[in-house]
C-alpha cells in the first residue's frame, strides 16, 4: 500500500471512528410517566354502590316452593304474630333472644338520614330519633339496659338484605310491612301509622298529582313510595318516577331543580318540611281525581320492626326449618309485646310527644287505636289513610 | 465525441494552474465549513430549545397540573370532614370559656373546617390580616379555601404555560385546554355544593351530607378526572420532549458533518503538503485542530446534557411524580374515610373507593405492600433513604383506620360506666386528629418540593452545556475557516 492509500485509510478510518464513538453517546431517553404515577381509571364516584337484588322497586325474592312464608293464609300487609300474653323472664324468651342476651346487646338498623324517625346528630354524636328510641325500648326489654344498641345506618336499599343476612338483629328504619316483603323478613305488628305524600315548592302551582304530569317525582332507591309513584297513574299524563340513593338525596334534588317533587312517606316529607321553609307538603287531596277513597288506603305506609327470617336460611331440612320459624315467631311475638306495653303505656305517647309532635304538627294516635286486636291487621272503620 | 460541459469545465480549472486548484481547496472546506455551520446550529437549537421545554413547559405544565390535582383533593378531603367540624365545640362538654375559645380557634384554622366563605374561589381573606404576602390578597382563612385557591391559582399559572384555546373538533391537540376550560367550569360547582352542604350542616339538616356527596362525586368523577386527562398529557409531553432534547439523530448528522469537514481539512492538509514542497500548512492545521476540538466539545457537552437529562429522569423526575401521584391518591383516600365515617357503616361506595385509593398506592388495608406495585410503593423503591419514614407514617395512618373500622364494630358499652365517651367521639377523634396522615403529607410535600428542584437543577444544567456549545460553535467554525482562508491564500498568492 502506498503512502497516499494509507492516509486515505487513515482519514476514512477517522470519520468513520468518530461517527460510531458519536452513536451510543446520542442514544435518544425518554422520560414517560412511570406506570404507577399514572392516574387510576376513572372511579364510580363515591356515593354507595346498590347491593345486587336490592334494586329500585324490588321486593325481594319470592318463597322457595317447600319453604312456606310465615302464614299460609292471604296475606294480610299489616298482620303479625299476637304478642306474649307477658314478657318472659330471662332464659324463657327463646333461642334468638337469648342469642342476643349471650352477646350482650342487640344489633339495630335505623336510617340516618330521615329526622324526625332517625337521624345522627353530629353535634352530640348520637343516633337520635323516634325509630332508635324505639329499638332502645325492645333493647332495654332483652337485655335491661336501652343503651345496649349498636346503631347500623341503613336505608332503603339495604336494610331488607341486612336483616336478612343476619348482619343487624332488627331494623327499625321508617320499614312499610308490605306482603312482598314479608317474603324475606318478619315484621312485628305495626308501630306506627305512616302514609304516602309529596312534597312539592312552596308557591309552584303544584297542587294535585295531575298537576305532576310528565314532571320527575323522586323517590330513594327500593322504597314502597318509588312503585307507588311509578304505578299511580297510567297514561300519558303521570309523573316521571326517578330515583335517588337515600331520600335525602331526593331534597337536594328538589332544592337544585332536578325534580319537581319528593314522594315518601308523610314522617320523612315533614322532616324534610323542618329543614327548608321554601317546601310543602301535599295532603291527601292531592290524590283526588286519581286515586279513590279504596285507593287511598293503597297510599298507607305502616312501619313495622322487621326481623330476619332464620327458616329461609339454606341447606335447612324441612324440621329444622319449622324449627327456626318457631323461634322466629317468638322473637316477633316478644317484640309485639314491648310494643304494645308501649303503646298502651304511656311510652310511645312520650316518644311521639318528644321526636314527632313539634315536625309532624298531629297528635300522636298509637296504631292499637285503629287496629283494635293489634297486631291483626284489620283496621276499624276510617282508619289509615 | 465531445465531453460533458461539466467535465469541460473541471478539466478547463485544472489546466488553468496551482493556484486556482487552491482556490477550489478553499472553496470546498469553505463550504464544508458552512455545511457543518448550517446542521450544527439546527441541531443545537433543536436540543437546547426542547432541553428549556421541558423546564419551562412540558415538565412545568405536568408539575402544575399535580398541583392543581392535589389541591383539589385536599380541599374534597378537607370539606367532607366538615360534617364533623363542630363535634369539638359540643356545649355539653366540660371545659372552661378559655379552653373552648382556644378549641374555637383550633376548629377555625382546622383542616376540616370550610366556614362560610366558601363559595368563594376567589376568596375574602380574613380583615386585616397581615400575613399575607404583599400583593397576592389576603391569606386564606383555614385549609378548605387555602386548597381551593391553590387549585384556582394552579389553573391559572397552568394557562399561561400552556396558553390556547379548546377547539377539540379542529385542534386535538387541545385536549389540554378542554380540560381546563371544564376544571374552571366545575370548580365554583364544586365550592357551591360545598358552600350549600357546609350551611346545611351548620344547621343541623341531613340534607348537608347529600350535597357534601355530591360535591365530593363531582370530585372524584369529574374534575380529578380532567386533572388526570392532563396529567396524562403533560407526561406525554415531558416525554416527547425528552426523547427531542436527546434525539440521536441530530447528533449523528452534526458529528457526521464534521468528520466531513475534518476528512476533507485533512485531504486539504495532504493536498497542500504534497503540493508545496512537504510543508505542512499552519492555517489547515489550526483549522483542523479547531474542528477537532469542537467535535470533542460537541460529544463532552452534548453527552453531559444527555447525562444530566438521564440523571434528572431517573433520580427526580420518577420518584417526583410517583410522590405526587401518592399524595393525591392518599388526600382521595382521605376524602373516602371521612365520606365512610360520615355514613355510619351504610358507605359501602365510600369503603370501595378508599380500597381503591390505598390499593392505587401499592398497599392493602393491613398496611401491608401488595405484590402488585402501587405509587407509594414505587416511589418508595426510589427513595431508600426515606423509605422507613414514610412507610411508618402511612402504615400507622392504615392502623388508626383499621382500629376506627374494628371501634366501630365494637360492642356498646354498658350504661353502668356513665361518663365513658361515646363510640362516635371516640372514632371521629381518632380520625381527625390523626397526626400521621398530616405527617405523611407534609413529608411528601417536601419530598416532592425537594426533587422539583433537584430536577430543574439538572435540566438548567443540560441546557446550560447546550448553551454553551451553541455560544461555541459559530465561533468555532469561523475561527477553522479563517484559519483556512489565511493558509489558503498564502498559498493562492504564492502560485497565482
Amino acid at each position: 500500500m502506498n503512502r497516499r492509500a494509507r492516509v486515505v485509510a487513515v482519514l476514512v478510518a477517522l470519520g468513520i471512528g468518530l461517527g460510531l464513538a458519536a452513536l451510543p453517546g446520542c442514544a435518544t431517553t425518554g422520560s414517560p410517566l412511570p406506570r404507577q404515577a399514572r392516574p387510576l381509571p376513572p372511579a364510580d364516584g363515591v356515593a354507595a354502590p346498590a347491593r345486587p337484588g336490592a334494586a329500585a322497586g324490588s321486593a325481594g325474592p319470592s318463597s322457595t316452593p317447600g319453604q312456606p312464608g310465615p302464614s299460609a293464609q292471604p296475606c294480610i300487609a299489616r298482620a303479625s304474630v299476637p304478642p306474649l300474653a307477658a314478657l318472659p323472664p330471662p332464659g324463657a324468651r327463646g333461642s334468638r333472644i337469648e342469642a342476643i342476651r349471650r352477646y350482650g346487646y342487640l344489633r339495630v338498623g335505623v336510617t340516618t338520614v330521615a329526622p324526625p324517625f332517625g337521624s345522627m346528630n353530629w353535634r352530640t354524636m348520637e343516633v337520635e330519633g323516634f325509630d332508635p328510641a324505639i329499638a332502645g325500648e325492645i333493647a332495654g326489654a332483652i337485655l335491661g339496659d336501652p343503651e345496649l344498641v349498636q346503631f347500623r345506618a341503613v336505608d332503603t336499599r339495604d336494610r331488607e338484605a341486612l336483616v336478612a343476612d343476619g348482619t343487624v338483629d332488627i331494623v327499625t328504619g321508617t320499614m312499610t310491612m308490605t306482603c312482598a316483603r314479608k317474603e324475606r323478613v318478619r315484621f312485628s305488628g305495626v308501630y306506627y301509622e305512616a302514609a304516602m305524600r309529596i312534597l312539592v315548592p312552596a308557591g309552584a302551582g303544584l297542587r294535585t298529582v295531575g298537576d305532576l304530569a310528565g314532571r320527575p317525582v323522586c323517590s330513594s332507591q327500593g322504597s314502597t313510595s318509588f312503585e307507588k309513584i311509578a304505578n299511580l297513574v297510567r297514561g300519558p299524563g303521570r309523573p316521571i318516577a326517578v330515583n335517588r340513593v337515600g331520600i335525602v338525596d331526593c331534597l337536594a334534588a328538589l332544592q337544585r331543580g332536578e325534580v319537581d317533587a319528593v314522594a315518601t312517606d308523610d314522617t320523612i316529607l315533614a322532616g324534610m318540611r323542618a329543614e327548608d321553609a321554601t317546601v310543602t307538603v301535599l295532603g291527601p287531596e292531592a290524590f283526588d281525581g286519581v286515586l279513590g277513597p279504596a285507593g287511598r288506603a293503597g297510599l298507607d305506609e305502616p312501619y313495622g320492626v322487621a326481623i330476619g327470617r332464620t327458616d329461609l336460611a339454606p341447606g335447612l331440612s324441612p324440621a329444622e326449618a319449622a324449627a327456626n320459624r318457631a323461634a322466629d315467631d317468638a322473637f316477633v311475638a316478644f317484640v309485639n309485646r314491648v310494643l304494645l306495653d308501649m303503646m298502651t303505656g304511656p311510652t310511645w305517647n312520650r316518644l311521639h310527644t318528644r321526636y314527632l309532635r313539634d315536625v309532624l304538627r298531629v297528635p300522636g294516635v298509637p296504631p292499637n287505636a285503629i287496629q283494635p286486636n293489634w297486631p291483626d291487621g284489620v283496621l276499624v272503620t276510617g282508619g289509615g289513610s | 465525441m465531445q465531453a460533458p460541459a461539466a467535465v469541460r469545465s473541471v478539466r478547463q480549472f485544472l489546466a488553468v494552474g496551482a493556484g486556482s486548484r487552491f482556490v477550489g481547496v478553499l472553496a470546498v472546506l469553505i463550504g464544508a465549513l458552512l455545511l457543518a455551520g448550517t446542521v450544527s446550529r439546527a441541531v443545537v437549537a433543536q436540543r437546547l430549545d426542547a432541553t428549556e421545554s421541558i423546564r419551562e413547559r412540558s415538565a412545568a405544565a405536568l408539575i402544575i397540573a399535580e398541583r392543581l390535582r392535589a389541591a383539589l383533593a385536599r380541599a374534597d378531603a378537607t370539606a367532607a370532614a366538615n360534617v364533623f367540624s363542630w363535634v369539638d365545640l359540643v356545649p355539653s362538654r366540660p371545659s372552661s370559656p378559655a379552653e373552648r375559645r382556644e378549641n374555637y380557634d383550633e376548629v377555625k384554622a382546622g383542616g376540616y373546617y370550610t366556614g362560610d366563605h366558601s363559595g368563594d374561589a376567589a376568596v375574602s381573606g380574613l380583615a386585616g390580616d397581615d400575613t399575607a404576602p404583599a400583593g397576592d390578597g389576603p391569606a386564606a382563612p383555614n385549609q378548605y379555601s387555602a386548597a381551593v385557591r391553590s387549585a384556582t391559582t394552579a389553573l391559572l399559572e397552568l394557562r399561561e404555560v400552556d396558553p390556547g384555546e379548546c377547539e377539540s373538533a379542529r385542534a386535538p391537540g387541545s385536549t389540554s385546554h378542554c380540560a381546563m376550560d371544564r376544571i374552571a367550569t366545575l370548580i365554583p360547582e364544586y365550592v357551591g355544593l360545598v358552600a350549600e352542604a357546609s350551611a346545611n350542616t351548620r344547621a343541623g339538616n341531613t340534607v348537608g351530607g347529600s350535597y357534601q356527596r355530591l360535591a365530593s362525586d363531582l370530585m372524584a368523577t369529574s374534575i380529578l378526572g380532567q386533572t388526570n386527562l392532563l396529567v396524562t398529557a403533560y407526561g406525554d409531553r415531558v416525554d416527547a420532549d425528552y426523547r427531542r432534547a436527546t434525539g440521536g439523530h441530530g447528533e449523528d448528522l452534526l458529528l457526521l458533518v464534521l468528520a466531513c469537514a475534518l476528512v476533507a481539512l485533512v485531504g486539504a492538509q495532504v493536498y497542500v503538503y504534497r503540493r508545496t514542497r512537504r510543508i505542512l500548512n499552519a492555517g489547515l492545521l489550526a483549522a483542523t485542530g479547531v474542528l477537532g476540538a469542537v467535535a470533542v466539545a460537541c460529544l463532552v457537552l452534548l453527552g453531559g446534557q444527555q447525562s444530566r437529562l438521564s440523571a434528572a429522569q431517573r433520580g427526580d423526575f420518577v420518584p417526583m411524580t410517583l410522590l405526587a401521584a401518592s399524595r393525591t391518591l392518599a388526600l382521595e383516600a382521605r376524602t373516602c374515610e371521612y365520606l365512610s365515617l360520615a355514613s355510619l357503616g351504610n358507605g359501602d361506595g365510600a369503603d370501595a373507593c378508599f380500597q381503591r385509593a390505598v390499593a392505587g398506592l401499592g398497599y392493602g388495608l393491613d398496611g401491608r405492600p401488595t405484590p402488585t406495585a402501587g405509587a407509594l410503593s414505587a416511589a418508595l423503591a426510589e427513595l431508600p433513604a426515606e423509605r422507613a419514614e414514610l412507610a411508618a407514617e402511612f402504615t400507622a395512618w392504615l392502623r388508626e383506620r383499621g382500629e376506627v373500622v374494628a371501634t366501630l364494630r365494637r360492642p356498646p358499652r354498658p350504661t353502668a360506666g356513665a361518663g365513658s365517651p361515646d363510640v362516635f367521639d371516640d372514632v371521629v377523634g381518632v380520625t381527625l386528629r390523626s397526626e400521621h396522615f398530616d405527617r405523611f403529607i407534609t413529608r411528601v410535600d417536601g419530598l416532592v418540593g425537594a426533587h422539583l428542584e433537584g430536577f430543574n437543577g439538572e435540566v438548567d444544567a443540560g441546557a446550560a452545556d447546550v448553551r454553551l456549545l451553541a455560544a461555541v460553535l459559530p465561533i468555532a467554525l469561523l475561527t477553522a475557516a479563517s484559519c483556512c482562508v489565511i493558509g489558503i491564500s498564502a498559498r493562492v498568492r504564492e502560485y497565482l
